[in-house]
């Protein structure tokens, strides 16, 4: 018979070293605690596990960016304050000023702001086009005359 | 996304038959017996049992003999049995990191109509 691996030679002799539905079975738990149901597993389309698997992986990024922000925002606050806690510091030191929006709103402005250039590129060259468009037929209808 | 997987799809006395695994009617295969390891390297001793097995998803009250008439007509059981290994590849593979081949799923085997075709009368 032609070869018609899906898998690795790696994966196959993990799955040829034990049953199927043992695998099935232990892998069962796992699926669910990504949100797949009991019947979906064992009912459902088989594909359907990637995506639970791939929206799991996607979820992990998502906290581990979370994670990594909450930590941005942490240390921007002890940067912030560090001037009070120097031991040595001048009478009257005042903190410095802690962000007043949060990073991502940011992030948001500057998207708007490009987006905005962008329409209004846009609406130029439009403009143009008509206009040369235009200055065109304008031109052969003088030169027919 | 119940599309995604391979399936058989055939007519057999007018009647439209797809066929399928999921897990379950892999567990209960391996419950009558099917061993995976034994169906890689013995493929042909396997096919019957493997083909009854995809009949349990969708048409599980089909007879048996209805299902070893088709079995019999069915013109080309190497291209059936790479169907079959494909579609029992699947309810496992998916529960791997990266599936190694891009070609996953979404393929169906072509429509055969297995009815008896009527004598014409001469």
């Amino acid at each position: 018979m032609g070869s018609n691996r899906l898998i690795s030679k790696e994966k196959r002799k993990q799955v040829e070293d034990t049953s199927l539905s043992k695998l099935f079975e232990e892998l069962c738990p796992i699926f669910m605690s990504y949100g797949m149901s009991y019947d979906e597993y064992w009912h459902g389309s088989p594909y359907r596990a990637k995506f639970y698997l791939d929206a799991h992986k996607l979820k992990i990024k998502q906290r581990d960016e979370e994670m990594w922000m909450q930590g941005m925002y942490i240390y921007e606050a002890l940067c912030d304050v560090s001037p009070i806690l120097h031991a040595f510091s001048k009478k009257g030191t005042k903190p410095l000023q802690y962000s007043s929006l949060p990073y991502l709103s940011k992030v948001n402005e500057l998207k708007i702001e490009k987006d905005k250039e962008q329409e209004k590129k846009n609406a130029q060259l439009i403009a143009r086009v008509y206009f040369e468009n235009w200055a065109k037929n304008t031109k052969k209808h003088f030169e027919k005359k | 996304m119940d599309d995604m997987n391979t399936k058989i799809n055939l007519t057999y006395n007018g009647e439209k038959y797809v066929l399928e695994y999921d897990r379950n009617t892999v567990r209960i295969l391996e419950n009558s017996g099917f061993v995976l390891d034994e169906f890689l390297t013995k493929p042909m001793t396997n096919i019957e049992l493997v083909f009854s097995g995809a009949f349990l998803k969708n048409h599980r009250k089909t007879n048996q003999t209805i299902i070893d008439e088709i079995y019999k007509k069915l013109p080309d059981k190497n291209k059936l049995l790479v169907q079959l290994r494909k579609m029992i590849d699947e309810t496992y593979d998916s529960l791997f990191e990266e599936p190694d081949n891009g070609d996953e799923g979404n393929v169906s085997w072509e429509v055969i109509d297995l009815s008896p075709k009527k004598r014409e009368n001469k």
